[in-house]
């Protein structure tokens, strides 16, 4: 059974599938929203929401769209996090990073930080919404479709960010090379 | 679904195409992005208590 199946039988108050969609994004949807707040309890508060605003809406889904459940719910969790931010009404500095609290259990965090560190050294002079694009196309994998549908961006304009900080990327580090050859 | 690399860097080539010369460069730079992904773990707990409150 595929995604827009389950919906559709959501949308007629059978809801004994909706957990094969649970099961299905319930990861992507946490890692997506934490890698945007570095805050575990922002993160599982902002997944939590994005899940029922999911249950609430899903009359609104019209399953006959090229509009996918998938980039559906990655809007609902990408809204969720620019209003987040909004209600606290300041941008979250990229150094902010290092001042993840590590909790008591753990898990991974100290690698966590170690690695969005180095990931955010690597992309940090890059305009916030340019790297979500690379993160969605990069990491979540998605279609310049899917990212179009969430960001609200056209599909063109989507490549040209994508192709555009590549380039960048590409010319900065190719500096910071010829900086380390003459340091060296 | 696997990120076909080639593909992407033929995307970045087409609309960048002074970067023609830079396919190997390129390759690293993804390669590099793609690897450095943060091993994100969700909390068990967290998982089962919102599917508890969902359903």
């Amino acid at each position: 059974m595929n995604d827009l199946e389950i919906i559709e039988r959501c949308k007629k108050w059978d809801y004994s599938d909706f957990w094969i969609l649970y099961d299905k994004y319930i990861d992507k949807i946490y890692k997506f929203i934490y890698i945007k707040t570095y805050n575990k309890e922002v993160s599982e508060d902002l997944t939590s929401d994005t899940f029922f605003k999911v249950l609430n809406k899903i009359d609104l889904i019209n399953t006959s769209w090229e509009y996918t459940f998938n980039s559906w719910i990655y809007k609902i969790a990408y809204n969720n996090v620019i209003d987040f931010y909004k209600s606290k009404k300041e941008e979250l500095n990229i150094e902010d990073i290092y001042d993840i609290k590590a909790d008591d259990n753990l898990w991974n965090n100290i690698d966590n930080k170690e690695k969005l560190k180095e990931v955010f050294e690597y992309i940090k002079w890059l305009k916030q919404e340019h790297i979500d694009i690379l993160i969605m196309r990069l990491w979540e994998k998605l279609s310049y479709n899917e990212i179009s549908k969430i960001t609200w961006k056209s599909v063109d304009n989507c490549k040209k960010i994508f192709s555009r900080n590549m380039k960048n990327l590409n010319e900065n580090i190719t500096i910071t090379l010829l900086i380390l050859l003459f340091i060296i | 679904m696997k990120i076909n690399k080639n593909e992407i860097i033929d995307e970045i080539i087409l609309l960048e195409p002074e970067l023609v010369n830079d396919r190997k460069k390129l390759e690293n730079i993804l390669k590099d992005i793609i690897n450095i992904k943060p091993n994100i773990e969700i909390s068990l707990e967290f998982k089962n208590e919102l599917k508890e409150k969902l359903f």
